[in-house]
């Protein structure tokens, strides 16, 4: 592995938020985290690239104080009975990581998959809309 | 005034903490791994790490093997880690996976020759789609020779088998026969418990 510290970024995107943290390698300390709403006011911006691009600038800056020069993603989306698929705040942030000079290691999905769980809601005929 | 009170107290948590190395097990080498941070040693205790073997070995076609290492151990700045378990990534899991194909899966609980209960899931990946007759044939070989050779052999070795290849390849090997194979993984591993005698003498 190389050299100076590294630390994990969670990135959970949903379609109404993205929330990082970013942890140690072994996810037990936080380092710094951020969500959508602490960037933007608007509730349906939360969850954009823009924002995503704004949070992951404002948590380079921090790494850069703390010393952390490299960090592995893990995204997550919803999961469980929800969307499978990461909202559009994950891509955004990780390009904006490397822009700003975080080395990026490895990316890796963590979405919770269920082997076999509760009915998702929407009902037996989905969502009418 | 409260808000500079609460700011300062934040960096004063973070500079307070110390840094740890983590080092892997005396069976891979007791390399540096990475480092965690922490207020007081002991709260090191049980965090867990993940690894690739790719990083571990710098074996390119090794990065989609995940291990996990448990901090047991503390001393000076360094904090040593045993093996509980590994995992396939999920990219690679799913590159696998293909229509018209069978996985066949075997959950098994050996136990190795030193006493280490071990939970493992080797599993066949088939060029066409079996049949079930066939299937359960594969699953009861699988089983035996994973049996095998967990008794006859101990823990490190056991561990270094299945993570790296030996076992899954010796499974190959005898199954190949009975149905046309495209590849063989060891999907889990998970250490279920370690020989207690061993621990009272420790």
């Amino acid at each position: 592995m190389a050299e100076g510290k590294w630390g994990i970024a969670h990135i959970q995107a949903s379609f109404n938020n993205t929330i990082i943290t970013i942890t140690d390698l072994t996810g037990a300390e936080t380092i710094a985290k951020i969500s959508g709403g602490m960037v933007v006011k608007a509730a349906r911006d939360e969850s954009s690239p823009y924002t995503a691009m704004q949070m992951a600038n404002q948590l380079s800056d921090k790494l850069k104080d703390k010393g952390i020069m490299g960090i592995h993603v893990k995204v997550r989306a919803p999961g469980g009975n929800k969307q499978r698929s990461p909202g559009p705040g994950a891509q955004a942030a990780i390009r904006a990581f490397a822009r700003a000079g975080i080395r990026i290691g490895r990316i890796e999905d963590v979405t919770p998959i269920p082997h076999d769980g509760t009915q998702s809601k929407g009902g037996r005929r989905g969502r009418r809309v | 005034m409260a808000k500079a009170k609460r700011g300062q107290r934040k960096v004063d948590g973070w500079k307070s903490k110390q840094w740890y190395n983590i080092v892997t097990p005396d069976m891979m080498g007791q390399q540096e791994i990475g480092e965690t941070f922490s207020n007081e040693p002991e709260q090191l205790l049980g965090r867990v790490i993940e690894v690739t073997l790719g990083d571990l070995t710098n074996d390119m076609s090794k990065y989609n093997v995940k291990l996990m290492l448990k901090i047991d151990q503390i001393g000076g700045d360094s904090a040593y880690t045993k093996f509980i378990g590994h995992e396939l990534t999920r990219d690679y899991l799913r590159s696998l996976i293909k229509r018209q194909t069978s996985m066949i899966t075997a959950n098994l609980d050996v136990m190795t020759k030193d006493g280490y209960k071990f939970r493992v899931k080797p599993t066949c990946f088939t060029v066409k789609r079996a049949r079930s007759s066939q299937i359960k044939a594969i699953r009861q070989y699988m089983t035996s020779i994973v049996q095998r050779r967990a008794r006859e052999s101990d823990f490190n070795t056991f561990v270094q088998d299945a993570v790296l290849g030996k076992l899954s390849a010796q499974i190959y090997r005898d199954v190949k026969s009975l149905y046309p194979l495209r590849r063989v993984e060891i999907l889990k591993s998970h250490v279920l418990s370690e020989p207690s005698v061993k621990e009272a003498a420790a």
